[in-house]
């Protein structure tokens, strides 16, 4: 049955595309993502291969517009879903429709659709497939512009929570002014102000008399000059009780985050400084994991390129942390003693998240524990510190070395009671042009740690060959731990104008993932991996 | 069941492969600029001759290479084809605040547009990035290219001198 629709349905979809040859009947476009893995037993990694032995994720995206008027559909179909992925995510469906419209000054889309409101801090529907998260709203948006300067957003809807929705409902204002455009000033700094308010309804008829409307508001300012960018946000949220803070949360949610940036041609340095405190805002109290989130909690630090500065990953601690991150960008100029022939760039960045000041789940204590808002507590939960110097030595060879310095509060960060873990990784990288249009990259990296799994060795290889092709080998080898594993993987990309289609066999590393600073658990697995993405 | 059901998608997709590049035109979409305000894509279309938008974020690799690799012709492009390049950050939250200091501190010459939440990489079925693509003057898209293999600069170049 399910097989006869899908069939169904694919014929369809390739009868609608069809349709866009036909001129003046409007276009469509879409998208699909094909993710297939083959899993197999492999004892050296504890990887256990689930009963189905294949595991696929699909998308596919489907959408229509005729001049102001635009309309779409995915569907998702999870055969089953790929292991690390929630277990709701099974079966088949159609997760999104919407339609929309648009003048120059308004645009309304009923259905499904994503949004945030200024940083995301009080609300962000968002879509990250690696993660299997899937926020959008179902409901209507009205988004207007009635003057220059000046952009209203309302919303209202239910959040998507798998193949079903959720309980709450979420309603939301948000309105950004510029001040320049709308008295038509010139030749001073732009100044930008921005204002939100969300509130999530969801019903209660328990005995504890939690409030069904939780109602969270922020306050943004911004000035910006060619040079020099100011911004900060500050976020207040209602007290609320939920499974995150084991439905005893006595105190208001807030946050402030404050950004100031300098740069100009060959120079940038950027500060940001976060304080969370009971920020945890779910469409439903009961809300676990990655599913239903209002708002957006990035983590405050870099985001690393490398496979070994990515075992120890930070995720923002929703329910309280405060801390910052430095980085600066600096070019060497060309043809200078330093700077060599080609030039030659530097990159910094440090980061730093504590437990804020009283050092207990803020979600427990009643006292006014805190007065300066940026004070912090003892605990580290994540620092990291790394520099990468980049230089062109001539026209056809890159080198890049990098040295990264972490502390991972594993205690904190994923609930295992052990000792900080203080990692030191060192990374060398080099990319050199070879004739006819070849390439070839490869990354020697180590870790050295004394505690969790010790001492990592990595060494990749990547050979292209433009336009199409690109091989690779990884091998991730853990040589201090027990068991010694070996994360071999290799691979190939074949890439045509909008299309890719990968295939790597191996072992994948069990851990943490994160995108943007939001993780997820993912158990070792080993196997091939397919993956096909195209648009048109 | 499961593999012959992918095996469909997987037809559907080659489908569409083989059925070639299609006519398509930029979808409106509002992306911020560095100042915080609103900008429609659309309206950065310049009439005088090809635009590239190069998708990208700070924490991808390879997009960083590329658009190393075109700050380096950019002179030399604009000369001979004029071309104006956008760089569209996909960078969110999390480090969409980095993004001037980052473009600036390497010298990048480029437009560079916000997409935060994703809405013209959405628009555009793009699943990951990097992702280049030429506009002609009417807005039609008339090149893409999903992902970068270091040397695909000088087919770009090919077809911007084919403009």
């Amino acid at each position: 049955m399910k097989l006869l629709f899908s069939v169904a349905f694919t014929l369809l979809l390739l009868g609608v595309a069809d349709a866009q040859n036909t001129s003046g009947l409007g276009t469509i476009s879409g998208g699909f993502q094909s993710d297939i893995q083959l899993y197999r037993n492999d004892k050296k990694i504890n990887a256990n291969a689930p009963d189905e032995k294949i595991a696929t994720n699909n998308y596919l995206k489907l959408d229509y517009s005729y001049k102001t008027f635009e309309a779409g559909i995915r569907y998702e179909a999870y055969l089953p879903a790929l292991l690390g992925y929630p277990e709701e995510l099974s079966g088949t469906g159609i997760v999104n429709r919407y339609a929309s419209y648009q003048n120059d000054v308004l645009k309304v889309t009923a259905g499904n659709y994503y949004t945030q409101f200024g940083s995301g801090l009080v609300l962000r529907a968002y879509e990250e497939r690696s993660l299997g998260i899937d926020n959008s709203l179902d409901g209507i948006k009205v988004e207007i512009s009635p003057i220059a300067g000046v952009d209203l957003t309302g919303v209202y809807g239910t959040q998507r929570e798998f193949f079903n929705k959720s309980d709450g409902i979420v309603r939301g204002l948000d309105g950004n002014f510029f001040v320049n455009d709308i008295f038509q000033i010139e030749n001073i700094p732009n100044i930008q102000l921005g204002a939100s308010a969300v509130s999530r309804f969801q019903q209660y008829t328990g005995p504890d008399g939690y409030k069904e409307n939780i109602q969270a508001y922020s306050f943004r300012m911004g000035i910006t000059t060619d040079k020099i960018d100011l911004s900060s946000e500050y976020i207040e949220k209602d007290v609320d009780p939920t499974i995150a803070n084991n439905y005893n949360n006595l105190r208001k949610g807030r946050s402030l985050l404050v950004n100031a940036g300098y740069s100009l041609k060959g120079f940038g340095v950027n500060v940001t400084m976060r304080r969370l405190e009971n920020m945890d805002f779910r469409s439903e109290r009961e809300a676990e994991n990655n599913s239903l989130w209002v708002n957006y909690l990035p983590a405050e630090t870099r985001q690393h390129g490398y496979a070994l500065s990515n075992i120890y990953p930070y995720g923002a601690q929703s329910l309280g942390e405060v801390g910052g991150q430095m980085s600066l960008t600096y070019n060497i100029k060309k043809k200078s003693a330093l700077g060599g022939k080609y030039g030659t760039n530097i990159y910094l960045n440090y980061s730093h998240f504590k437990s804020l000041k009283n050092n207990v789940n803020p979600a427990l204590s009643l006292e006014d524990f805190n007065t300066n808002l940026f004070e912090a507590g003892d605990s580290t939960y994540y620092e990291d510190f790394s520099i990468e110097i980049k230089r062109k030595i001539n026209r056809k060879w890159i080198l890049t070395g990098s040295y990264i310095q972490q502390e991972y509060n594993k205690n904190q960060i994923e609930g295992v009671p052990v000792e900080n873990v203080k990692a030191k990784i060192g990374v060398l990288e080099s990319f050199i042009k070879l004739p006819n249009r070849r390439s070839l990259r490869t990354e020697i990296q180590h870790l050295w740690t004394k505690q969790d799994n010790q001492n990592w060795f990595a060494f990749l290889a990547e050979y292209n060959v433009a336009p199409y092709w690109s091989f690779f080998l990884l091998d991730q080898y853990n040589y201090g731990a027990d068991k010694q594993p070996n994360y071999y993987q290799v691979g190939y990309a074949y890439s045509k104008s909008a299309t890719r289609i990968s295939m790597s066999y191996g072992r994948q590393r069990g851990g943490i993932i994160c995108v943007g600073g939001v993780c997820r658990f993912v158990p070792a697995a080993s196997g091939l991996t397919a993956s096909i993405t195209t648009s048109f | 069941m499961t593999l012959r059901f992918s095996l469909a998608l997987l037809c559907c997709a080659l489908y569409f492969f083989s059925s070639g590049q299609t006519n398509k035109n930029l979808p409106d979409v509002s992306l911020e600029n560095l100042s915080g305000e609103s900008i429609s894509i659309v309206s950065q279309i310049q009439p005088e001759g090809p635009t590239i938008i190069s998708f990208w974020a700070t924490w991808c690799k390879p997009c960083i290479l590329e658009l190393s690799e075109m700050h380096d012709l950019y002179e030399d492009w604009k000369d001979e084809t004029n071309v104006k390049i956008i760089a569209v950050s996909i960078d969110d939250s999390r480090s969409s605040n980095k993004v001037k200091a980052f473009a600036n501190g390497r010298g990048w010459d480029f437009d560079i547009l916000l997409d935060k939440n994703s809405d013209l990489k959405r628009a555009l079925n793009i699943n990951n990035v990097p992702y280049t693509l030429i506009i002609d003057p009417s807005g039609e898209i008339v090149y893409e290219r999903n992902g970068y293999i270091p040397g695909d600069e000088e087919i770009v170049y090919q077809r911007l001198l084919n403009q």
